[in-house]
């Protein structure tokens, strides 16, 4: 296991514009799990592939245990990558998958035999040893390709959406293994993905990237709890943003004003948003801040019904409720729990 | 009740008629690969069971194998089978290395450069092949420009002599070919998920590793088919041999050619013909087999 730091990594493709990994800087602690969360396009993959060594980039340093590592080979980098498309040798069986890393560091018969053994046992793929990848289902293939990277104790583990083909009850359980086997053996892992649960439920440590930036790092209950920008915010399942301002001690938005939220850095203009999940209505003024509104619409969801309300200044904000026999046409007043309420620099 | 009553009677339905197997679209191929291919080879192969007689060009006289027992009993007429087998081996070979080389060229070109690199691939084909062989002519001839040049450079004492040899023809054959390889190779490289390469290039392997142990294995099918062709082409071929290789070739195509068109004995050239033919059946069903036996565990 290693620490590795990426130091100002900027990458741009030929032929465009726009830097692909735009002065990325990081660290990944040795045994943390990272996530590098965002859009499709906003250069996650890129930024893997230089850590990989796959790609080199135009600017920048890499370093591992304190080594330089940025014009290291990908073959002498020790990594264990697991690929989007899982990139299995397809004229291999799985046993020969999973064997490939520890033949091509020269170890011999036996010991690779037992290693492959045991990391064919961990991912619970022993019987199907002697396949070849084609005769195996997507979820099977996913934890050969799991095994291939772990089996040669990579100083760094490295995924790239590897559970994004998968249908949803797959990739719940091996998101589940993921964690288990990460934690269980101390492995330190960088993982792609442009699904916030996801990030949310493996992660250590969380990086949301746009448009080859760092957009926040955190570890989940801060990118969660307390995004510091609208594009995290959204990313992060929030809506209802409202324009603010804030002073020293109070943040005020359409006609209310409430004590300043504590991870609030900015000042003046600001934005205000809303978790849809964290807000409740009610026909009387509540206890506390509250909006009143003109409910415009109630949309029965099972769990939860949707409700839009129309706001005096004509925004309109969406709570999602457990159903509160409210009616469209009628007054609401909306208030909300305290972690509901987010703001940041506009 | 009425209603029934004047509705029309339910039509009888026309029996389905079955329908025909789409194997018969085949037909009209196989009409023409009988008359075109099977028939005058078959007549050439039953040609070759009657007496030599220079002139008989019909299937009169009993049958005997005296025609093949003549060719194997002179070591004149067999080595030209054994020639024709190791330049077609060797044509073959070297044919393969430098087709697979251009075929990873092209693979790992830049999109924008790969249009080029294809058609320097090509070019061999864009030329006549009379005209390409005179132009090897002038390049390889004993006062041609290679060796001017070595004489030039003083790296010889006197011309080589390449022109009329085996080698000569091999590189005549191997010029032409190159591109067939390169096409077949590419053909599988391209089936090939890019991240397979680089997979085996994280967990330690060098190129030539990711060459040997994941390429190679798995252009197997493209490999197959770009030997097939080229020794096929490479034992058929006749003008580069006839050219390159002078009148004494040693080629069976030229001993064949000169069987049927100078000394007039058909019933001779026959058995060459059929070895030949016979020849370069077993050498590709051979390769396919083999091809065929390494890729049946994986590919689908
Ligand atoms: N090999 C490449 N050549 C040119 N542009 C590329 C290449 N790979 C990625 N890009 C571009 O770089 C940007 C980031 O891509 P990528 O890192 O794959 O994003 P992500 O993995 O986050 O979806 C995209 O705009 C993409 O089109
Ligand atoms: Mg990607």
């Amino acid at each position: 296991m290693a620490q590795v730091t990426l130091s100002r990594i900027t990458k741009r493709y030929p032929g465009s514009d726009t830097p692909a990994v735009d002065d990325v800087s990081m660290t990944i602690p040795k045994g943390s799990f990272t996530t590098l969360l965002g859009p499709s396009g906003c250069g996650k993959s890129s930024t893997l592939r230089i850590v990989a060594g796959l790609s080199k980039p135009d600017f920048g340093t890499l370093q591992m245990d304190g080594r330089d590592i940025t014009h290291l080979s990908a073959a002498k980098r020790n990594i264990g990558m697991v690929f989007q498309s899982l990139a299995l040798f397809p004229h291999m069986t799985v046993a020969q998958n999973v064997a490939f890393g520890l033949e091509m560091r020269g170890m011999g018969r036996s010991e690779r035999e037992a290693k492959v053994a045991r990391a064919l046992d961990i991912v619970e793929l022993g019987h199907l040893a002697a396949r070849h990848p084609h005769q195996l289902s997507g979820g099977q293939q996913q934890r050969v390709a799991l095994a291939r990277a772990l089996v040669v104790e990579p100083s760094i583990l490295i995924l790239d959406e590897p559970f994004s083909a998968l249908d949803r009850k797959l990739r719940e359980t091996m998101q589940i293994e993921l964690y288990r086997i990460t934690r269980e053996l101390g492995i330190t892992a960088m993982f792609v993905t442009h699904d916030q649960e996801e990030a949310l439920t493996l992660s250590d440590s969380i990086v949301v990237m746009n448009q080859g930036r760092i957009e926040q790092q955190g570890t989940p209950r801060e990118i969660y709890g307390a995004p510091r920008t609208r594009f995290t915010a959204e990313f992060m399942g929030l809506s209802n943003f409202l324009p603010a301002r804030c002073s020293s001690g109070a943040l005020s938005f359409e006609g209310l004003t409430t004590a300043r939220p504590e991870t609030l850095e900015a000042e003046g203009d600001c934005t205000v948003a809303l978790r849809p999940e964290g807000l409740s209505l009610s026909s009387t003024r509540p206890e506390g801040a509250a909006l009143k509104g003109h409910l415009a619409e109630a949309i029965y969801q099972g769990a939860s019904t949707a409700y839009t309300l129309d706001l005096p200044s004509g925004r309109r904000i969406t709570a999602r409720t457990p159903d509160c026999g409210l009616q469209p046409g009628q007054e609401a007043w909306v208030s909300w729990t305290p972690g509901a309420l987010h703001a940041f620099a506009a | 009740m009425a209603l029934t009553d004047t509705a029309p009677p339910p039509q009888a339905q026309p029996a389905p008629r079955k329908p025909l197997s789409p194997a018969w679209l085949t037909l009209p191929g196989l009409c023409f690969l009988v008359f075109v291919l099977l028939l005058p080879v078959g007549w050439l192969m039953a040609l070759s069971l009657k007496p030599s007689m220079p002139g008989a060009f019909t299937m009169e006289g009993d049958w005997t194998i005296a025609n093949y027992l003549r060719f194997f009993s002179q070591p004149f007429y067999y080595s030209t089978l054994i020639k024709t087998l190791w330049v077609s081996a060797l044509t073959t070979g070297i044919t393969a290395v430098l087709g697979y080389a251009l075929a990873l060229i092209i693979w790992t070109a830049s999109p924008a450069k790969r249009g080029w690199v294809v058609l320097i691939v090509l070019s061999p084909l864009l030329v006549s092949i009379v005209a390409r062989t005179y132009g090897w002519m002038i390049m390889l001839g004993d006062r041609g420009i290679l060796n001017q040049a070595l004489l030039g450079l003083g790296l010889i004492e006197e011309p080589i002599q390449i022109m009329y040899t085996a080698g000569a023809v091999i590189i005549g054959l191997v010029h032409v070919f190159v591109p067939f390889m390169a096409l077949c190779v590419l053909t599988s490289l391209e089936k090939i998920d890019p991240k397979v390469p680089e997979a085996a290039m994280t967990f330690g392997a060098s190129r030539w590793a990711v060459l040997r142990r994941i390429l190679l294995p798995l252009t197997v099918p493209g490999l197959a088919s770009g030997l097939t062709i080229v020794f096929s082409l490479s034992i058929s071929s006749y003008v580069t041999p006839a050219l390159m290789g002078g009148p004494r070739s040693g080629m069976l195509t030229t001993f064949i050619y000169q069987q049927f068109a100078v000394t007039l004995d058909w019933r001779f050239g026959a058995v060459l013909v059929t070895l030949l033919l016979a020849l370069t059946l077993l050498v590709l069903t051979s390769i396919l087999a083999l091809a065929a036996r390494m890729t049946a565990k994986w590919s689908k």
